[in-house]
């Protein structure tokens, strides 16, 4: 919500040569602004309203009263309701707020809004009120109040008025881009020119035998002519990255933009760039190529600073990497994705399906739904095959470059991590699935591959898997607490109990060990 | 000093604990939590039939929970003696009980274990008759019958829980000495045995231990 409150209007100037000394109640004409005044104070009576108008609506400059009065005239005078206002009692009344007892010295005054009594510290905010002294964001009058009420008022926020720039932000941006837009235009226009009249001079001389010395002339006046050189001796330091010119640091001319540029291997301002290859990277630009003239024959090269390079060739490198087919890694990834999202709603239909076969009749699931969960089952251990099959694939294709190979090592870990947190949840199901088909009287063939199907790589069963994981569990625990114990006893001086202990935590740590060998990948990671 | 170790089993909330805590403490908690894996705790006891010889138990109070069975039998392997207890006014506890001995003469040799059985919250009985479940002829002739020690007690009160650990030591203590004589005899004359070892005192008075 935009709220907007104005600055505290305390009244305006208005300036008299266009209003003329008129009386703006009887448009009578005044000689000038004294006569006004009286005239004012005589016919109109404002004399004795002006003197009592204090307190809420006193003007700052009271020097000024013919001014004043004439604001008064035009705006009906405020009178705020003062009913509501709580009554001071000397000696007894406190201030709301810090509860002091109110005499002169501290201040009493009365909250315009809520009435009640506070000391002149607590009653410091302010808020438009109307004359009934209810909250007007509009047409009230700023009036003093106590800092509850303030906080109360409809629509504050405590991170003040709020102004939505976007459009003065968009405004500019779009001259913004308007300008570098037209800047591309002009740098994409002197390009075009440029290399239509290099290979024109290409072409000329192309079979005369002075010609490399002649070309190079009418080159450099060809290139003059398209965009005019800064002159050298303006030139102190590199436009670009302001380095001082000297003997070692020469001066070089951008072709397509004029300015003095540096030649600093490290900062790369300007290049000498083969014309073939600007051809080549710009082809959509309309350049004229002569067709008795082989690409391959132009061997000059120009210099262009890089931020021109930068304005005419980036967004088409972009756009050609766009449009370039996506690598194999990447074609690999978007099936996996779509993998992913198949595997993720099978098993959330399938642990649906298993709690509801559960509840309906725990004891006897019937062949049926049975069937139809083990199908469940196959379809998602499927997908999960080939998910497994897109990771190995994208883990054996061939990186283009550093920054694909590093893509292709977070794919396939993130496969992996994406395996071992979805197969989990799975193989409870399926353990849940098995026991309920074992408990059904006749053994199906599916219980048979469930059974196979359940058992882990290193031939545990999910029974014993479970068993050893909460044994491990356990000795974890009572490890813990034995080191605990030893440190205690150590803090205690009770080196005896300490050796006892010790022997039992290696104790402890070796059954630990032998279980999470027996575990090996079913266990804790 | 000599020290044995010695291991308490026994169903869940049969007050196991709580009879350790009033042989080492003398103290009883009315709302001990359960305990969690196993618990160590160290308690030196005097002999009055074998010239005031002092012996130091190693107590491991194993948690009676299901979930803690597997730690079990790392605390009575090697144990010297074990507690079974049961709860008098709970039948099932002394079942729980009898499995326990019979695992334990099953995996250890019953030559060097003594094993006392136990029921406890004899207090309830003295409150309410009625609530006792479980018969004192029915459990002292299980316990002849497979050679236990066998005691009533109260770890509220702290009816008969010393006696308890005083016969136990004196069992472990007959049997150590018996061992030790017969290893004595077999061991050729000639073999001098010194003790390199200075055995230590945990005595709070000596700075160095």
């Amino acid at each position: 919500m935009d709220i907007i409150e104005g600055p505290r209007f305390l009244g305006g100037f208005e300036s008299e040569n266009d209003v003329g000394n008129v009386c703006p109640v009887c448009n009578e004409v005044s000689k000038d602004l004294l006569q006004l005044n009286i005239h004012l104070d005589v016919v109109h009576g404002f004399s004795e309203q002006s003197s009592d108008t204090g307190g809420l609506n006193t003007p700052i400059w009271d020097g000024n009263k013919a001014v004043d009065q004439k604001r008064s005239t035009k705006k009906p005078k405020f009178v705020l309701q003062r009913s509501h206002w709580a009554k001071m009692n000397k000696g007894q009344s406190r201030c709301s707020e810090c509860n002091v007892k109110l005499h002169t010295s501290t201040g009493i005054i009365n909250c315009r809004h809520c009435g009640q009594l506070f000391c002149f510290k607590h009653c410091q905010n302010a808020m438009r009120l109307n004359e009934q002294a209810a909250y007007d964001i509009e047409r009230g009058e700023w009036c003093r109040c106590c800092r509850n009420c303030s906080l109360k008022k409809l629509g504050r926020n405590s991170f003040g008025a709020v102004e939505s720039k976007t459009d003065v932000f968009l405004k500019l941006r779009r001259s913004k881009v308007e300008d570098k837009q037209l800047l591309l235009l002009q740098l994409e226009n002197r390009f075009v020119r440029l290399i239509n009249g290099i290979t024109h001079v290409n072409l000329k001389h192309r079979d005369s035998i002075l010609g490399s010395v002649r070309k190079a002339a009418e080159i450099s006046r060809l290139e003059k002519s398209i965009v005019p050189w800064v002159p050298d001796q303006f030139a102190l330091a590199c436009s670009l990255c302001f380095k001082g010119f000297g003997v070692t640091l020469r001066k070089h001319h951008c072709r397509l933009c004029g300015k003095v540029v540096c030649d600093d291997g490290a900062t790369n301002c300007s290049n000498q760039i083969p014309i073939t290859n600007m051809i080549n990277a710009a082809a959509d630009l309309p350049i004229r190529l002569p067709p008795e003239l082989e690409i391959s024959e132009l061997s000059t090269q120009i210099r262009v600073c890089s931020m021109c390079s930068q304005f005419l060739f980036k967004n088409r490198k972009f756009d050609a990497e766009l449009a370039m087919p996506l690598s194999t890694i990447f074609q690999l990834y978007e099936r996996m994705h779509g993998t992913a999202a198949i595997i993720i709603s099978a098993t959330q239909s399938l642990k649906e399906a298993t709690t509801e076969q559960s509840y309906e009749d725990a004891k006897s699931p019937n062949a049926s739904d049975v069937a139809k969960l083990s199908r469940a089952r196959r379809r998602l251990l499927d997908s999960f095959a080939g998910y497994d099959r897109i990771t190995k694939q994208i883990l054996n294709s061939h990186a283009r470059n550093p920054t694909e190979a590093r893509i292709q090592s977070s794919i396939v870990s993130q496969a992996s991590l994406f395996i071992q947190q979805n197969m989990l949840p799975l193989k409870n199901l399926t353990s849940h699935l098995a026991s309920q088909i074992e408990s059904s009287q006749e053994p199906s063939p599916e219980a048979t591959s469930n059974a196979i199907s359940g058992r882990s790589s290193n031939n545990l069963t999910i029974q014993e898997v479970k068993e050893y994981r909460t044994q491990l569990m356990v000795l974890n625990e009572q490890k813990y607490l034995v080191e605990n114990m030893i440190a205690n006893a150590t803090k205690q001086r009770k080196f005896e109990e300490a050796t006892t202990l010790s022997k039992n935590l290696e104790e402890l740590k070796l059954q630990a060990g032998e279980l999470s060998n027996l575990l090996g990948d079913e266990g804790f990671s | 000093m000599l020290q044995f170790k010695l291991v308490l089993l026994g169903d869940s909330s049969v007050g196991k604990s709580s009879i350790v805590h009033r042989f080492v403490k003398d103290s009883f908690d009315e709302f001990r939590e359960s305990t969690i894996g196993a618990a160590f705790l160290s308690q030196t006891v005097k002999l009055g039939k074998h010239d005031d010889v002092t012996i130091k138990f190693e107590i491991w109070d194993t948690a009676g929970q299901e979930r803690y069975k597997s730690l079990a039998p790392m605390y009575y392997r090697n144990a010297n003696a074990a507690l079974i207890v049961y709860d008098v006014t709970q039948p099932g506890s002394l079942l729980k009980a009898q499995s326990w001995v019979e695992e334990l003469k099953h995996k250890v040799g019953d030559q060097d274990l003594v094993i006392c059985l136990v029921g406890n919250k004899l207090d309830l009985c003295a409150e309410d008759p009625n609530a006792r479940q479980v018969d004192i002829d029915d459990a002292q002739a299980y316990a002849q019958e497979k050679h236990l020690l066998f005691h009533e007690v109260s770890a509220k009160t702290g009816v008969g829980v010393a006696q308890i650990f005083q016969e136990m030591g004196e069992k472990v203590y007959e049997q150590k000495t018996a061992e030790s004589a017969a290893a004595a005899a077999s061991r050729p004359r000639k073999a001098v045995n010194v003790e390199l070892q200075r055995p230590s005192t945990n005595d709070s008075t000596t700075c160095c231990a």
